[in-house]
């Protein structure tokens, strides 16, 4: 026996001519006894026409720049989406530190090295020179004339003491400080040949 | 592997670059043109108040920086043009040498070694600039040296 919902199902074949002559004429037969059904199948029949008129729609009814927004959409995302130079720059490195990039990790070394050796031998001889001597007297080196330089640039006599070295006596570098444009004086003071710095330096 | 290097090879290329212009770049920036340095000997002493007007504008620089020393007198004079790592030497009235050397030249300064009295010391100065070395004795005050570095 045919429940509801399988008379419904045969109804909806019905209306859209999919049943074997069989199955049609069993359905006429339940139509001609029930006229609800015929009600439904008319309902069906509504709305399966309603479907049909959409999906077969003219196409000059369709709005055609719908695909110029969608393509505009599409491009304004890839932009958006579109890394910035440091997350490339990030990942970049990620990729070289992952030995990905060999070569670039090799290059990036050496460039490393050369710096730090580079810094070294500019200040090799200054730390070789001023190392202490054995028979050294002694050493005073004062203030740092380039330090005051990195603060008074625009003094026109501005001097620094890079490397100094004495068998005996002491060494004091008198920058001036009340005068930028004052010349340095750097002094070699023996103690018993009678001068002294001045200014209690 | 391959792709990896072929990807990587102008990156690693620019780096090399970089890390030859770096290992080249340092010693051509300690070189430069000639410096033409001025040598001034001067006897400071405390004998009255008289500065020599052949010290110029040495004078004022005098005065302020070596009181108690008031009285400032020329006793010889060098000026030599120095290529870079050329040297030049000067015979002092106290016996001594001085012997000063171009260091070459970077940033707006020119390095001087000298050598005088026991003292080795290698002084920037700036183009143009002056600098003074003292503190040995000689007949009753001391020597002072007056360098300058001609732009």
């Amino acid at each position: 026996m045919s429940t509801k919902q399988d008379i419904t199902m045969k109804l909806m074949a019905y209306a859209d001519g999919e049943l074997s002559a069989a199955d049609r004429a069993e359905v006429e037969q339940l139509l001609a006894q029930d006229p609800s059904l015929g009600a439904e199948l008319a309902e069906l029949h509504s709305i399966s026409l309603f479907a049909q008129d959409g999906f077969e729609a003219p196409l000059a009814n369709v709005k055609v720049d719908v695909f110029d927004g969608v393509m505009a959409r599409i491009a304004a995302e890839d932009a958006a989406a579109q890394p910035s130079a440091w997350t490339r720059l990030t990942k970049w490195l990620g990729e070289v530190f992952r030995l990905e990039h060999p070569m670039a990790l090799a290059g990036l070394a050496a460039a490393v090295i050369a710096i730090v050796v580079g810094a070294l031998m500019s200040s090799g001889s200054s730390s070789s020179v001023n190392a202490p001597v054995q028979d050294m007297a002694q050493v005073q080196p004062g203030p740092r004339r380039g330090m005051e330089a990195e603060h008074k640039p625009g003094g026109r006599n501005t001097a620094f003491v890079e490397t100094w070295e004495v068998a005996k006596g002491k060494v004091v570098v008198d920058v001036n400080k009340d005068d930028p444009d004052q010349p340095m004086v750097l002094w070699h003071v023996i103690d018993g040949e009678g001068t002294s710095t001045p200014k209690g330096l | 592997m391959l792709k990896s290097l072929v990807v990587s090879t102008p990156r690693a290329v620019a780096s090399l670059v970089l890390t030859l212009a770096l290992l080249c770049g340092g010693p051509a920036l300690a070189q430069g043109p000639d410096a033409k340095v001025r040598v001034t000997v001067i006897h400071a002493t405390k004998d009255g108040t008289s500065v020599a007007p052949d010290l110029g504008d040495l004078a004022k620089y005098l005065v302020k920086s070596f009181a108690p020393y008031t009285a400032f007198k020329t006793l010889d004079r060098q000026q030599v043009t120095l290529a870079a790592g050329a040297s030049s030497k000067l015979a002092l009235p106290n016996g001594s040498e001085l012997i000063y050397r171009n260091d070459g030249r970077a940033n707006g300064f020119v390095a001087l070694h000298l050598e005088v009295g026991g003292l080795k010391t290698t002084v920037n100065v700036k183009d143009g600039g002056t600098f003074f070395q003292a503190g040995r004795s000689y007949e009753g005050g001391m020597i002072v040296l007056a360098f300058a570095v001609d732009p």
